[in-house]
């Protein structure tokens, strides 16, 4: 089971993993991403779960630390966040 | 990677016969390119099997929800679903789009358009996981908010990470003005998708995707893709879009005299009013964060927390300045969280909230003349500001309780039903409830006009004239990249030619499944023909000139034109303002004894069916005009209906 961690400047507009996809196979897709969101959308709650191992069909992330491409096609309000859940995330 | 026969689009249109229950694909190549993606097809499809004496709500209309060659890829805010199907006020063409992130989902899995004809004989859900297809039992959802539905399909299916659009209350009970959500918030809003939905007894549709979409040139695209982004990113027009939503233009719409006020009795609301509506307020007070639709970097869409008075405890996606305008302009309701909760009843009713409010503010005037009593409103007292009774009203509409029955008709058929001259209050375009003011500005009011769906601003109406109230710096800008001599509010000239310029390019964006804000819509230094044009050639591998775009775009738009006046006898007359707008004078603010005239409004019709190629005097189209456009077929619909001017 992978950790979903909570943000607070998510907009959950999924652009990481779209972008992610295509780094991987040059293809736009949701289902082969080493990073997702979890949308509540009621609660308004976004979640990211980070794969660093392949699991269900998500391919492990193979970025270098700080150079991610989903970094780039993040919204500019969330980037920050985002770069630091995953320098903590593989700090882990 | 393995060269593909088809690039950006999946390929498949999926077929779905609700009486039968059969479900077949059909190649998407079977239309494109010649019409284009989301609502080109679905255009195309509504005009080559419809019969024009078909109407909106039997089984044998049909909806057509389709997602363009861009949705799903990383191309900035390409999320948008297009749904087509017959107008239910007209009975001419009805098309309305959504972002959210249904669209990018339906490509996924493998799916460009849904076509739904027939009528199931009971409720029922389409579900579509890949390529396994399957008509649902949806009695246990029948009868559920938007909401509810939401939640329940997701038990139902057992995965909460599926997309659904569906429709509330109000779509099973055919009301007039009832639309089509996902996402709890977003919706296809205009000519009463959601109550066609109902008339076929389908709640929804769920998908599933876990395939992808790919593009023909990724280097080239992605090049595309990164250049439009950046100029989003460096926009202060649409930073303020992203703080606020689109409610942060409040006050310049208000200093523009295009608000409507008390229905439309004014152009502007008092200052105190719109003081109260303060954008930043509702930023402090209810904005808990931003919140976007699929792949855009604007997330314009915010989420509102109250945590005080009778709506405390409500949660929900933002609002648009729609709404705004809607309750406190029309209605003149001067409390904050009703703003937010009149937004979230709506959504979760399954209403669109300009065909449900301008009702609401039709009878509400009507009660103040003395035209409708407490006899005929079930009691119910109208004063203006009241929200508990407009929310009151709004509720009998989606159920078609009392006085809510004749609402849910439309202020124009409850006119009707009504008669002692309410007509002239009733403020609608070809039958449509219209949520602009159209005195002011004029290119925004004349674009609400011709649109061929009735009224609307997003099929090209421009927004740049409130732009330049705020920022006149851009006017110059502006007038270099649309070709016009001036952006004013209050001229008139060059405003027709301004309306072709947003018909073309909001024609496209809604084609390619793009948001109209990322587009030069709303900021003339942002993606227009040629950037889109770049696009499209990068992802399907057809390398296409942008003029060659903007003819095809022009195609599906006389395409509409033609449905229009097949099947719904549309005209010159119907491309008009409601009287009392050609008639009654803005009443404060900075156009204060504005008043549109009826000669110069005649010019710019004249200019603007010359400018299409079409008869200046009758709007009617020639057929010189369709051959260019490879639209004989039409000219020969229209020929034999006698509407087809020969030169």
């Amino acid at each position: 089971m992978q950790e979903v961690i909570y943000t607070e400047k998510c907009t959950g507009c999924r652009s990481c993993e779209i972008a992610c996809a295509y780094h991987h196979r040059r293809i736009f897709s949701r289902k082969i991403t080493s990073i997702e969101v979890r949308r509540t959308e009621g609660e308004g709650e976004f979640g990211i779960v980070l794969y660093r191992q392949p699991e269900n069909g998500h391919i492990a992330c193979d970025c270098a630390d700080g150079d991610e491409f989903c970094l780039k096609y993040c919204p500019e309000i969330a980037r920050d966040e985002l770069r630091s859940i995953i320098k903590r995330k593989f700090n882990q | 990677m393995k060269k593909k026969d088809i690039y950006a689009y999946t390929g498949k249109i999926l077929r779905v016969d609700l009486s039968t229950g059969a479900i077949f694909t059909e190649p998407t190549m079977n239309y494109i390119p010649k019409w284009l993606g989301g609502r080109g097809i679905g255009q195309w499809i509504l005009y080559n099997e419809l019969k024009p004496w078909v109407t909106p709500y039997e089984p044998a209309n049909i909806i057509v929800i389709g997602a363009g060659p861009l949705v799903g890829t990383l191309a900035p805010a390409a999320t948008r679903h297009s749904i087509a199907s017959k107008n239910a006020f007209s009975y001419g063409v009805g098309t309305a789009n959504s972002g959210g992130h249904f669209g990018p989902e339906l490509k996924f899995a493998g799916y460009d358009h849904i076509v739904l004809q027939g009528r199931a004989r009971k409720p029922v859900y389409l579900w579509i996981d890949d390529d396994h297809i399957e008509l649902r039992d949806a009695q246990d959802v029948w009868g559920k908010t938007t909401w509810e539905t939401d939640d329940l399909i997701k038990q139902d299916v057992g995965d909460d990470d599926i997309q659904i659009i569906c429709i509330g209350p109000a779509g099973e009970n055919l009301v007039r003005g009832a639309c089509i959500i996902s996402n709890r918030n977003r919706a296809a809003g205009k000519c009463g998708l959601g109550a066609i939905m109902g008339s076929k007894n389908i709640k929804a549709v769920a998908v599933r995707g876990t395939g992808s979409v790919e593009v023909a040139n990724p280097d080239k695209f992605m090049e595309a893709v990164d250049s439009a982004r950046e100029k989003l990113e460096k926009s202060p027009i649409l930073q303020r879009f992203a703080k606020y939503g689109t409610h942060g233009i409040w006050p310049l719409k208000n200093e523009a005299c295009s608000t409507p006020f008390k229905n439309f009795q004014d152009a502007h609301v008092p200052s105190e009013l719109e003081g109260k509506m303060n954008p930043d307020m509702f930023v402090t007070n209810y904005k808990k964060r931003d919140m976007a639709c699929m792949t855009c970097p604007l997330h314009c869409s915010n989420f509102y927390y109250i945590d005080h008075g009778p709506y405390c405890g409500l949660a929900t996606e933002g609002f648009q300045l729609e709404i705004s305008a809607e309750l406190a302009g029309k209605l003149a309701i001067e409390y904050p969280p009703a703003i937010i909760k009149g937004n979230a009843l709506c959504n979760q009713l399954g209403l669109d909230v300009d065909n449900a409010i301008n009702p609401v503010a039709w009878a509400f005037e009507c009660y103040q003349r003395g035209i409708l009593t407490k006899k005929d409103t079930d009691g119910l007292k109208l004063e203006w500001g009241d929200y508990g009774t407009v929310f009151e009203l709004i509720r009998k509409m989606a159920y078609r309780e009392g006085f809510g029955n004749i609402l849910a008709e439309g202020s124009k058929c409850a006119s009707e039903i009504i008669g002692r001259d309410s007509g002239y209050y009733a403020i609608t375009m070809k039958r449509q409830d219209l949520y602009e003011e159209i005195r002011s500005p004029i290119g925004w009011g004349f674009g609400a006009c011709v649109a061929t769906r009735g009224g609307g601003h997003t099929t090209g109406a421009p927004s740049i004239e409130v732009t330049v109230v705020g920022i006149p710096e851009i006017a110059e800008l502006a007038k270099s990249v649309y070709g016009v001599k001036t952006v004013d509010p209050d001229a008139y000239e060059d405003k027709p030619k301004l309306v072709l310029y947003f018909e073309r390019l909001q024609e496209l964006v809604n084609c390619l499944g793009l948001c109209m804000y990322v587009s030069s819509w709303l900021d003339p230094a942002q993606m227009a023909f040629k950037e889109v044009t770049e696009m499209y050639s990068a992802a399907t591998g057809w390398e296409t000139t942008a003029d060659e775009l903007i003819k095809t775009a022009d195609r599906i738009f006389n395409l509409e034109k033609a449905f229009n006046v097949l099947h719904a006898n549309l005209g010159r007359k119907d491309d008009y303002p409601p009287e009392r707008l050609l008639k009654e004078p803005i009443n404060s603010g900075r156009y204060k004894g504005f008043a549109l005239s009826r000669q110069k409004y005649d010019k710019m019709l004249d200019e603007y069916y010359q400018l299409h190629g079409w008869d200046p005097h009758t709007g009617s189209q020639t057929r010189k005009c369709l051959d260019n456009l490879d639209l004989s077929t039409v000219a020969k619909d229209l020929k034999k209906a006698g509407k087809l001017i020969e030169t």
